[in-house]
């Protein structure tokens, strides 16, 4: 208790002894909140604190989830992509020369063809010949 | 019903206890509410606030302690809480030099004061004043324990007091008290 004159203590004793008539309707206001509080820990005892907690669990999880997605693919691994990639394009592909197989003298078109007629399949037509 | 059987009731959540135990207190826990805050409306919400403390938190009151007691300190910190929203609580200056003539007061001026004129005195010294007034005067807090409450210094808080005082003083004398 803190020293005091006795101004002081009698300004207390009375100051102390006041009393205010509350106003009505504060017990309702206070019953609402009361009715407030118990129907909020009356789902399965979930509060709002709980549903933000949750809220927040999730948003982090997401967070996590989505971090290497959002940093970019690995350098590296653009890297090996972008090689195979090089290949593919810069090397032909492999057109094989179909072996060489000479035409026949007597073949069934009458076409004539010479056997060292090696270069060419062309030949005269028979309207054109002499 | 006896003052054991409301705290049960409260702590059971009987409604019924809850209201009796607001019907016991409310009166003088208008009072302090009032004591700290000027206007009627926000003596109102910071009993509203404090009596729904009172019964959320009533599993943490200790049977030693007094009932009472216990709500009357809910009360003056529920006030606290409403002045620093309102940022009623600012930091005053520290008095270098103090003339203790400068604000003693008469007892005898105690003895005529009525209630209605302790509150008008109170609702005219600016908030900080009042509040450390009613603190120190009233509640019986010390220097340090009000210093910690409103997070300023002993010495602002002792100033502070100093001040409300002369203030007192200069009211009590235009009121024809202090003479």
């Amino acid at each position: 208790m803190s020293s005091q004159d006795s101004f002081e203590r009698k300004f207390r004793h009375t100051a102390r002894g006041m009393r205010r008539r509350p106003a009505p309707r504060n017990w309702d206001r206070i019953e609402s909140h009361l009715d407030r509080r118990d129907r909020g820990s009356a789902y399965f005892g979930i509060r709002p604190w709980m549903i933000a907690a949750i809220v927040l669990i999730l948003a982090g999880y997401a967070v996590v989830a989505n971090l290497p997605s959002q940093s970019g693919p690995d350098p590296l691994a653009q890297r090996a992509q972008s090689v195979e990639e090089l290949d593919v394009l810069t090397v032909p592909p492999v057109s094989r020369i179909p072996d060489y197989q000479p035409l026949s003298d007597d073949r069934a078109d009458g076409f004539l063809v010479s056997r060292s007629e090696t270069r060419s399949r062309l030949a005269v037509s028979p309207k054109y010949r002499l | 019903m006896t003052e054991q059987e409301l705290i049960a009731g409260c702590r059971a959540n009987d409604r019924r206890a809850q209201r009796a135990v607001y019907e016991r207190y409310a009166p003088l826990m208008g009072a302090i509410a009032r004591r700290y805050c000027r206007r009627d409306a926000d003596a109102d919400d910071v009993l509203v606030s404090a009596f729904y403390r009172v019964f959320d938190k009533i599993d943490s009151f200790s049977e030693n302690g007094s009932f009472e007691g216990w709500i009357r300190r809910i009360v003056v910190n529920e006030s606290l809480m409403l002045l620093r929203k309102k940022h009623a609580l600012k930091q005053a200056a520290e008095l270098t030099e103090v003339d203790p003539g400068s604000f003693s007061i008469p007892a005898a001026a105690a003895e005529k004061l009525a209630e209605r004129d302790i509150l008008d005195l109170l609702d005219a010294m600016p908030v900080g004043y009042r509040t450390v007034f009613n603190l120190y005067v009233i509640e019986g807090y010390k220097h340090r324990e009000i210093a910690d409450l409103l997070k300023i210094s002993i010495n602002t808080s002792k100033s502070q007091l100093i001040l409300a005082k002369r203030r007192l003083r200069e009211q009590l004398e235009k009121l024809g008290y202090a003479r």
